[in-house]
């Protein structure tokens, strides 16, 4: 069997950004299995500062939808985790929490296609006004930092994986 | 309680650990191919696509690096070392996603890794002084080329046991608390 047809690196390859969903929930224990993968994420000096709001609703997930510039795709998703820093948590988490929910989030997403779900990762630290929003909107302490959503169901459209590496982006031995 | 087996990517997911001990053996070229390639697929902002990779496989500089780096003793055994960085200049003023796509494509790598069999560990760099400053030069990027973090990799010298189980104290369900 060639390296490229392992399955974990076919699931890293074939993970595309889903934005169309069917309407069918996800199940208790699938969602169980997707948190558990994103707590496995690798965190700087183990300070593990992630935290996850599962968002179920309608309604919420409607209105994170609505104030979002590239959320639209929430309106149709069943399913959405807000991944979430706790940057006070220590000295290396407020240095590195950006990237241990960033471990996390990708660690979902993942996980998502390995369990034939679709998904997208709506970013929010970066987008402005959204941080303070989503807070308002989920009941999210100030002390908590937003990192960003994933929109998560069953998808409703099929993409091509990943494959080769970009020229001019590869270097060997230094830069 | 999941069942972690189900799904051979699940698995790799849950077992990928910190390794920081390596034996000697090499990494072909082909595996170093495939592990650039997943870090490459994973997810960008806006699709802008900042990262670059730097490989580095020979001893001098992977010790250059241990050296330089006083979190690095890795890089002593490691055969193997993938560098992440960004290309700062072509992201819009003042939007740093790009530090979210680096991570992405560093946790690509290091679950690829172990889906081949080997192992690794994400070694910060970028906003850790003078670490920063000792690592940079040893690969000579431009200014506006930031160092996020090296991937030490290669065949596991050490064993560890696999994540299970989540802290419900951090899954909320809809709303905070
Ligand atoms: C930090 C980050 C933020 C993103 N934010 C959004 C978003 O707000 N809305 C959206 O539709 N996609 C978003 N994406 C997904 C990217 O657009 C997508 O990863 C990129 O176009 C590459 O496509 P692929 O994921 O199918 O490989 C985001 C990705 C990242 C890494
Ligand atoms: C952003 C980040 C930076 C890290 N930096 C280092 C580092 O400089 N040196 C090191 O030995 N480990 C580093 N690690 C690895 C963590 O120490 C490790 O992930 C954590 O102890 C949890 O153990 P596990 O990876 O085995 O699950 C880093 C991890 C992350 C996510």
């Amino acid at each position: 069997m060639g390296i490229r047809e392992n399955e974990a690196v076919r699931a890293i390859l074939g993970r595309r950004s889903i934005r169309r969903f069917e309407d069918r929930p996800v199940d208790t224990e699938t969602v169980e299995l997707l948190i558990e993968c994103a707590c496995a994420a690798p965190s700087a000096a183990n300070v593990r500062p992630c935290h996850f709001v599962v968002v179920t609703e309608r309604r919420l997930l409607s209105a994170m939808a609505e104030g979002h510039p590239y959320a639209k795709m929430m309106f149709e998703a069943p399913l959405a985790v807000v991944v979430c820093g706790e940057p006070d948590k220590s000295d290396f988490a407020a240095r590195y929490w950006e990237e241990d929910c960033s471990a996390a989030m990708e660690n979902l997403l993942l996980a998502a296609h390995a369990l034939s779900l679709g998904g997208v990762w709506i970013g929010v630290r970066h987008a402005p006004g959204q941080e303070a929003r989503i807070r308002d909107l989920l009941g999210i302490p100030d002390r908590i930092a937003v990192l960003g959503v994933a929109a998560l169901g069953y998808g409703k459209e099929q993409k091509e994986p990943h494959s080769g590496i970009p020229d001019g982006a590869l270097h060997l031995g230094g830069w | 309680m999941t069942n972690f087996h189900i799904d051979p990517t699940i698995g790799f997911i849950l077992g990928r650990r910190s390794v920081r001990k390596f034996l000697p053996n090499a990494v072909i070229p082909e595996m170093v191919t495939t592990l650039l390639e997943c870090a490459f697929a994973a997810p960008s902002a806006h699709n802008r696509r900042p990262l670059h990779f730097i490989v580095v496989d020979d001893r001098a500089t992977l010790d250059a690096l241990a050296k330089a780096h006083d979190s690095g003793k890795a890089m002593e055994t490691a055969p193997l070392a993938i560098a992440v960085c960004a290309d700062t200049s072509i992201m819009p003023e003042g939007d740093m996603a790009w530090i979210e796509d680096a991570a992405a494509a560093m946790e690509n790598i290091l679950i690829a890794a172990r889906a081949l069999g080997l192992e690794g560990v994400w070694l910060k760099v970028m906003d850790r002084h003078p670490r920063e400053e000792r690592v940079t030069p040893v690969f000579g990027p431009p200014p506006h080329v930031k160092i996020v973090a090296i991937a030490a990799l290669g065949y596991g010298d050490e064993a560890k046991d696999p994540h299970r189980g989540v802290n419900e104290e951090r899954i909320h369900r809809n709303v905070w608390g």
